[in-house]
């Protein structure tokens, strides 16, 4: 802008309109190559969806890599062209789309960093890669199970094996657990499948404090691979008590797991406070069955609903990832007809 | 030396007489010819008639001239003066003391220049050079010339002029002052005619009086051979002109008048054609621009000038002098109408402007009462505007009064139209279009017809029965809007809350919009239901039944309901009706729906109900169902969900048991 020396008004003249005063130009100039200070604030939290829909959540930036007809780039989601009949090596050409593509959203900046993808679809296995996906980012994987097709297996691999290559903290689920999820809320009625997924999801990203903590605590004690179950909506109509109610946790884990490999437990409890004390003699119960714990613990949330209902999760710390054994014949008859889709040597 | 000296004054002379003499030619050449005239009569025994010549011409009205004639007559006097003295010096050398000639017959001259004239033809031959040479002729007077006598002459001369120039002066004052005198009323006529007669009186005497008491020895020292009755002659030639030249005056004068009088005819016909033909403009442009206003009386008027001018215009080069000065008169009068015609357009457009005004003021308060926001436009009349301001003021008050009662009618048509909807009346035959009477220049009419036969009669006609429709109607859309509160619904509630006719037609809109909002509604309850079934449907096949949530539940009611609401109109009974059945519907829906969040609940816990029945079958082959971690009513529901969708499995109710089929005794 142009400066008057007696700090009046700007004025596009040679001298100033108020005290004649000659205009600095110069300094003008000089004063054009300073930028303004500029404070940006973040989101305390950032996810990112790689195929799979993303879903809305407050105080969190949410966006989605997805594939489609064509190429397409917004804000929030960037749609890479779907390659007719692609592996998940032919999409490893776009890293440096979805790496300048992250950056330029600022992905990385939050504290707290979620990567939620379905490994069973080619994109996942570059996500997982993907250099500006911080090390500390929890990874939320939907992997393939015995329902798979052994691409999709081959393809699930290949992204939990670059994810634990990174030492990627991860939440395992199975394809079928996730498409047998229920879930019911006062807000929202019953949804199931994908959309009960994703439901579940928002109330994690809503509790990412306890989450990330959860998943911190673990990994200082070199756990990386962990298994969930839940319980959504629950209450005395539903379930005799609450030690009934976690008790019914062991048989619905999101991945199938050895109760031996089990390091820890970390329950998060979101219900009305009086429910407090039955739900922390029923973890103590809970937990005392694994008998290889190294550590546990326990997060209380008070919330209230007409229903006087209450949600469990449980978080569990495994020794080692059980999907990979799942996943490897499958991989393996693959990569034999397929050497390009072998993970080790793309390596 | 001597003799050079007065022969070169008397050439000087003699050519300054002829210079000024061809100056005054130049300047008044009739001046000059009567001054020669006069000169020429002092060679004569009729000399005293120079002076009749002279003054009867200034006294006729030769004011312009005077000075001229005068100065003309003594320079070219002067020079034969002194030869007349100079001969008359050597004729009667003997009387010393006679003094010089000044005012006489120059008798001397006449003699010994040439015989005796006995005419006026001096100057016509030409003077034979014998006479010039006459050493008798030129001795004396040269003689006369360069002795000290001729130094007497310089006094009386001096006292000619000044007695002449006083006679002019005289007669020039007499004459200014009669005709100043016939400027007053009365006495112009007879002035004008008897002022030259009354100069030739006064001029002659008073040159005879001065030019005679002055002439002797002991004052101008002089001779004049006027005596009395040269005077009298004097008088009588001073007569005899000035009555010629009255005649002459009056003769002229006669002819000038009608002249006059026919030509200022002429002009102000042509003035006055102009100025009709402006006002005949002027109220064609105003009539065709505002019919409404009424310039009958100033056409007419203007028409009846325009003929009388005609007929005056037709017969101006004909008729007589007192014709055409009555008809001066007549058309002076025809002028003064004429050209107050503009003004009085102008003031009668204003005056159609101001009672508009207070016309559109009047209504508005009658549109005001009727409750409607919509206004006449109006305007406040300028200071004083002048015609073009006026009447473009009028033409646009006018168009927009046509524009808002345009507007005011239709939404009085719609109003009327949406009330007999409301009411369940029939509908009447179309109002009469206030255009009629605008068409017919009936502005008054048209406003009355729109503001207070049409609105307000409707509004103080409707208001009671309004009140009472709406009282039920308002009840049922605060029951419905409790259960769906928008916007929307709170603000039809406070529109129903005072209503009046003339919001008839927003009234009708929110009928339609509670209409629409009671569709709404009861299709989400549709979708709702359909939605619910599908979803549990998708948990577990045999789940809606089982839940009693076999999805849509109201299907019958709704359609009913909603077949209803397409069908009838949107009256304010049948829309009362309409949002009651809907707000019990709604409320029967939503308790429905608080019982299924029961059922809901228990069903979303199916996927994990199953697996965990699933596995402790697996592990036991039978299953108390006290056993499962589930509360009764739960472990009983997924008990018969599991058995449905699980063939090879069997649950018995009385035992409260699930057996596998295997497993079966």
């Amino acid at each position: 802008m142009t400066s008057c020396p007696n700090s009046h008004d700007d004025a596009w003249d040679l001298n100033c309109p108020q005290c004649l005063a000659r205009i600095d130009y110069g300094e003008a100039c000089r004063g054009l190559l300073k930028l303004p200070e500029a404070s940006v604030s973040f989101e305390m939290a950032e996810a990112v969806f790689a195929a799979t829909p993303k879903t809305p959540a407050t105080n969190a930036f949410t966006c989605e890599l997805a594939t489609g007809p064509e190429k397409h780039v917004e804000a929030d989601t960037l749609t890479l062209k779907e390659i007719e009949g692609g592996t998940w090596r032919d999409y490893l050409e776009e890293d440096e789309t979805l790496r300048k593509w992250l950056r330029r959203i600022s992905i990385g900046r939050s504290r707290h960093k979620l990567l939620i993808m379905d490994t069973t679809k080619p994109i996942s296995v570059l996500a997982a890669g993907n250099a500006s996906i911080d090390r500390d980012t929890t990874v939320v994987a939907i992997t393939a199970d015995d329902t798979s097709t052994p691409m999709e297996r081959n393809t699930s691999y290949a992204a939990l094996k670059t994810i634990h290559g990174r030492k990627l903290p991860t939440i395992l689920v199975t394809s079928s657990y996730a498409e047998n999820l229920a879930a019911f809320s006062e807000s929202s009625g019953l949804s199931r499948g994908r959309r009960a997924l994703n439901q579940i999801i928002t109330g994690y990203i809503n509790q990412i404090r306890t989450i990330s903590s959860f998943i911190e605590r673990d990994r200082k004690i070199g756990i990386e691979a962990h298994a969930l179950s839940m319980l959504i909506s629950a209450n005395e109509i539903v379930y005799r008590d609450v030690d009934a109610a976690i008790e019914t946790q062991r048989q619905l884990g999101s991945t199938p797991y050895d109760e031996e490999d089990v390091l820890s437990i970390r329950l998060l409890a979101v219900s009305h406070w009086e429910r407090f004390n039955k739900i922390e003699r029923a973890y103590r119960r809970f937990r005392s069955r694994y008998t290889n714990l190294i550590d546990s613990e326990i997060s209380l949330s008070e919330a209230d609903t007409r229903q006087r209902l209450y949600d469990i999760h449980i978080l569990y710390g495994l020794r080692r990832d059980p999907v990979i054994p799942l996943l490897r014949e499958g991989y393996e008859a693959v990569a034999k007809r397929i050497p390009s889709l072998r993970w080790e040597d793309h390596r | 030396m001597a003799r050079n000296t007065i022969g070169v004054i008397l050439i000087v002379s003699v050519v300054a007489a002829l210079l000024i003499n061809s100056l005054s030619a130049i300047r008044e050449a009739s001046s000059m010819a009567i001054a020669i005239l006069a000169v020429a009569t002092m060679l004569t025994p009729y000399y005293y008639l120079s002076v009749a010549l002279i003054m009867a011409a200034i006294a006729t009205g030769r004011e312009k001239g005077m000075w001229p004639m005068a100065v003309t007559y003594l320079i070219t006097l002067t020079p034969l003066l002194v030869i007349e003295n100079g001969l008359a010096s050597a004729n009667n050398p003997t009387n010393p003391e006679a003094g010089p000639i000044i005012f006489a017959q120059l008798l001397n001259l006449k003699t010994n220049m040439r015989p005796p004239l006995t005419s006026l033809n001096i100057f016509l031959p030409a003077p034979t050079t014998d006479n010039f040479r006459d050493t008798n002729t030129v001795g004396p007077i040269l003689s006369y010339l360069s002795g000290t006598r001729v130094y007497e002459i310089l006094i009386p001369l001096a006292i000619l002029a000044a007695v002449f120039s006083l006679t002019a002066i005289a007669a020039g004052m007499a004459d200014k002052t009669l005709r100043r005198l016939a400027a007053i009323d009365g006495t112009g006529r007879l002035l004008n005619t008897i002022t030259p007669t009354v100069v030739s009186i006064i001029t002659p005497l008073t040159f005879a009086l001065l030019i005679t008491s002055l002439s002797p020895r002991h004052l101008g020292g002089y001779q004049t051979t006027l005596r009395a009755t040269d005077t009298l002659f004097l008088l009588l030639g001073s007569l005899t002109l000035g009555a010629a030249y009255t005649a002459k005056e009056y003769a002229t004068s006669r002819l000038e008048r009608t002249d006059l009088a026919r030509n200022t005819l002429k002009t102000r016909l042509e003035t006055l054609q102009k100025i009709t033909s402006d006002n005949h403009r002027l109220i064609t442009r105003i009539q065709s621009k505002a019919p409404s206003i009424d310039l009958g009386q100033e056409s007419k008027a203007n028409e009846e000038a325009v003929s009388a001018l005609n007929d005056v215009g037709n017969g101006v080069d004909t008729m007589e002098r007192g014709t055409l000065e009555q008809w001066v008169a007549e058309v002076d009068e025809i002028s003064h109408r004429v050209n107050g015609l503009p003004e009085a357009t102008r003031l009668k457009i204003i005056a159609e402007l101001n009672t508009l005004t207070t016309y559109t003021k009047t209504y508005n308060e009658s549109l005001k009462e009727a409750g409607i926001t919509k206004a006449f436009k109006t305007t406040e009349a300028r200071g004083d505007p002048t015609t073009e301001q006026a009447l473009a003021d009028y033409t646009r008050l006018t168009i927009e009064i046509k524009r808002d009662a345009n507007t005011l009618f239709g939404s009085y048509r719609e109003a009327q139209k949406a009330y007999n909807i409301l009411t369940s009346r029939p509908t009447p035959p179309p109002p009469l279009d206030p255009f009629t009477s605008f068409d017919s220049n009936d502005n008054e009419g048209g406003l009355r017809l729109v503001a207070e036969e049409y609105w307000l009669r409707f509004h103080h006609g409707n208001q009671a029965d309004l009140r009472r429709s709406t009282i039920t109607l308002l009840e049922s859309v605060k029951r419905f809007n409790e259960l769906q509160d928008t916007a929307d619904l709170r603000e039809i509630t406070r529109r129903l809350d005072s209503p009046i006719p003339s919001d008839s037609t927003t009234i009708l809109r929110d009928t339609e919009t509670l209409k629409t909002a009671i569709d709404a509604a009861l299709s989400h309850i549709e979708s709702d239901s359909e939605k619910l079934g599908e979803t549990i449907r998708a948990l577990a096949p045999g789940a809606p039944g089982l839940l009693g949530v076999d999805a849509p539940r109201y299907t019958k009611g709704i359609e009913r309901l909603r077949e209803r609401n397409r069908e009838l109109e949107p009256t304010f009974s049948d829309t009362s009706t309409l949002l009651d059945e809907a707000s019990t519907l709604i409320k029967a829906h939503r308790e429905e729906g608080r019982r299924d969040a029961v059922n809901l609940i228990i069903a979303a816990h199916y996927p994990a109900a199953e697996k965990v029945i699933g596995a402790e079958l697996r592990e036991r082959g039978t299953i108390h169902l006290p056993d499962l971690p589930y509360a009764d009513n739960a472990a009983r529901i997924y008990a018969h969900l599991y058995t449905h969708s699980n063939p090879a499995t069997h649950y018995d109710e009385e035992n409260e048991e699930i057996t596998e089929h295997d497993k079966l005794p």
